[in-house]
């Protein structure tokens, strides 16, 4: 079978496709899965919940025979029993990885809601840590490398202090850095937790200030619920909106696949025939056009009908505007990885790139600040990228320094 | 670029490298585990890369960056220490993307498949021991990482080179002539560091697990004669844990290997400068008691 991003797409509609391939096809499906970060994402539609336990099970004895046993002993229509013990090895792992970020994020989301609670109005989590803390579709096998949060502006300072007593402290950054998340991002430099690691991103707002876009604090406050654990987050058509503008006022295209999907999982929660809830909560924040965009690719991508009326009316910018828009994320936001078998779009990354900036900050504003990023830049670009690098450093993050 | 297959069960490696000494190297040290002539049937676990960083830098003091799967998990090295970072960068995949096994940072040595762990921080002499062990009746499991089934005492055979630093070189190269090293990777963070091949036996008995009977926490001092120390099972448990690379990752399933294998195995902190009494006291105390 020919290995190209519709194939990957098909996986994530019809899991048992997987089964139709080779080994050797598999391993690449495997390793193109895992720099997408949705790896974990597939195991979870392949393996359900009854499975995955008697398999567990089975496979901690590890031996070809156990399993040779096990697959005998199910019945022949259950999905995951004709795969290959490797790729059952990889698919699994990445769960558990998954599994593993799930069980955190609960006792983090529980701390910091805790914490924050005397000091700010609200406490929202957003993105990943939302939809695994609110059980979503989307948080199914959903990984995620930090917790996004959103607050009271007024309050953001009383906020970090309090997220420093108990041990959240920022990294030092450059004072440049330091005034653009104050004056004009939407979220202060990530903070992480002095002993566990885990990072989070303080939000005062769901895009940047600079942009002028943002929605005011008394508008987003509609959008708040509260899950009967008392853990707040946006409600899900305003998840689904925020999660399409994040990714269509993005510069960085290069893992957007796992925003396609959540994209695609909320909408299927929410229900395509329920599609004026997302579009009333993307009027009222003032994202008709993003959610235009978001509803074309999933139309797009996994062959949906939605009522091309609503989505012509979303798309509510010049014809030469949208045109330009759907010509970039008709590639972009598919899935990228030298393995697959795929015409290269390089040009269509720059544009997302530029024009994610553009939309970001005002022309004035954005020549200044590519000015101050772009020196530095410029001597990666000639020295290579690791210039600044220190010149011994074989530790990783997720593990000890020693080997 | 040259591209080669490492079948180093129970994983399959490809490996992508434009820097000569890489794969010269990997030629040489895995042998017959190493293949240039690409294999499409197989199934590849990692898809890894040792290049060149880009730019001029190439030219002026040239680094080496290693990439699993498009992903690079640490900082790059010189270009001289390349081969040294692919050995190290095949650690880090294996132990942050294998979680069915409770991995332990250790070497692992056998006679008649009852193996031995010997866990230890870069200092001990770990390696050194290793190398001589290996090359003097016992059977090498691993050098760097103890890859444990859960819920048994099972240890998988991970066969790797010995990874020999500083002044063990020179020791190591004088009294194994016959075996094979790689290039030095000169001033790296752990100072000069040698790759040791593993012996053919390691190689042909790559499949067969052992079983852990003994856990020995080695201490290389030069002025000591051999010292043993039983340990109790609450400060073994906490040297083991300490040297666990996926404890907390994979949580109660390592907890309870690793509590069941202090509890049914005999475990001892030693010092000494006698590589032979060492090997005198592990076969008669630990191996044939067992």
């Amino acid at each position: 079978m020919l290995l190209n991003q519709h194939l990957i797409v098909q996986l994530f509609l019809k899991p048992e496709t997987l089964l139709a391939l080779t080994e050797p096809e598999r391993s690449k499906v495997m390793v193109v899965l895992r720099k997408q970060k949705v790896l974990a994402k597939l195991a979870f539609l392949i393996f359900d919940k009854t499975l995955d336990k008697q398999f567990d099970e089975k496979t901690l004895e590890s031996d070809e025979h156990a399993l040779q046993a096990y697959k005998k002993t199910l019945p022949s229509n259950e999905k995951p029993l004709q795969l290959d013990e490797k790729t059952i090895r990889h698919l699994k792992n990445a769960l558990k990885v998954a599994e593993k970020q799930k069980e955190q994020v609960f006792l983090e989301a529980n701390e910091i809601s805790h914490i924050l609670k005397p000091v700010s109005e609200f406490v929202v989590f957003l993105k990943g840590a939302a939809y695994s803390l609110n059980h979503s579709l989307a948080g199914q096998g959903r990984i995620y490398s930090d917790i996004d949060i959103l607050v009271n502006k007024v309050q953001l300072s009383d906020c970090e202090q309090t997220l420093a007593l108990h041990g959240w402290f920022g990294e030092k950054i450059s004072n440049y850095d330091q005034r653009y998340y104050r004056k004009w991002a939407h979220e202060i430099a990530p903070l992480a937790h002095i002993q566990r690691g885990t990072i989070i991103d303080v939000h005062h707002n769901i895009i940047p200030i600079v942009s002028n876009d943002a929605p005011s604090v008394s508008i987003l406050k509609n959008h708040i619920v509260c899950n009967k654990n008392g853990i707040q987050t946006l409600s899900l058509q305003a998840q689904f909106v925020h999660s399409a503008v994040h990714l269509f006022r993005n510069e960085e295209y290069k893992t957007a696949f796992r925003d396609v999907l959540d994209l695609y999982f909320m909408l299927i929660e929410i229900g395509p025939n329920n599609l004026s809830d997302i579009t009333d909560v993307a009027e009222d924040l003032g994202f008709k056009y993003e959610i235009g965009l978001a509803l074309r690719a999933l139309q797009n991508i996994f062959e949906l009908s939605l009522p091309a009326q609503t989505i012509n009316l979303l798309l509510n910018k010049s014809t030469l505007r949208v045109a330009f828009d759907q010509f970039i994320f008709a590639k972009v936001l598919l899935p990228q990885h030298r393995l697959l078998d795929c015409n290269a779009t390089p040009m269509r990354y720059f544009l997302a790139t530029v024009r994610g900036h553009c939309i970001k900050m005002p022309l004035h504003l954005l020549t200044y600040h590519l000015l101050m990023k772009s020196g530095r830049g410029i001597i990666m670009k000639i020295f290579g990228a690791h210039i600044f690098s220190p010149k011994d450093i074989q530790s990783n993050d997720n593990l000890p320094q020693r080997k | 670029m040259q591209t080669f297959q490492l079948n180093l069960p129970p994983f399959m490696f490809q490996v992508e490298t434009n820097i000569p000494l890489v794969a010269r190297n990997a030629n040489i040290i895995y042998g017959d585990a190493y293949s240039d002539e690409i294999d499409l049937l197989v199934y590849v676990d990692y898809y890894l890369s040792a290049t060149y960083s880009g730019g001029i830098r190439r030219f002026y003091k040239p680094q080496a960056r290693f990439l699993c799967d498009e992903r690079e998990p640490f900082q790059p090295l010189t270009a001289n220490q390349a081969y040294a970072m692919l050995e190290w960068g095949m650690n880090w995949t294996v132990a942050a993307h294998e979680l069915q096994y409770a991995i332990v940072h250790s070497a692992v040595l056998a006679k008649d498949d009852k193996a031995i762990l010997f866990p230890a921080p870069p200092g001990s002499g770990k390696s050194t021991l290793t190398a001589h062990l290996s090359q003097n009746g016992w059977r090498l499991l691993s050098d760097e990482m103890a890859l444990i089934i859960p819920g048994t005492n099972q240890v998988i055979p991970f066969v790797r080179p010995i990874c020999l630093k500083n002044s063990s070189i020179a020791l190591a190269k004088h009294c194994f002539p016959e075996s094979v090293f790689s290039t030095l990777a000169a001033d790296t963070g752990k100072g000069d560091v040698i790759h040791m091949a593993p012996p053919k036996a390691a190689f042909e008995q790559n499949r067969t697990p052992a079983a852990i009977v003994g856990i020995v926490y080695p201490n290389y001092k030069a002025d000591r004669k051999l010292d043993i120390y039983q340990l109790t099972m609450t400060e073994s448990f906490m040297q083991l844990v300490d040297n666990s690379f996926n404890f907390t990752a994979i949580g109660k399933s390592s907890f309870d290997t690793l509590t069941s294998l202090i509890e049914k195995t005999k475990h001892f902190e030693i010092f000494y400068n006698d590589l032979n009494e060492v090997d005198l006291f592990l076969t008669e105390d630990i191996i044939n008691v067992t």
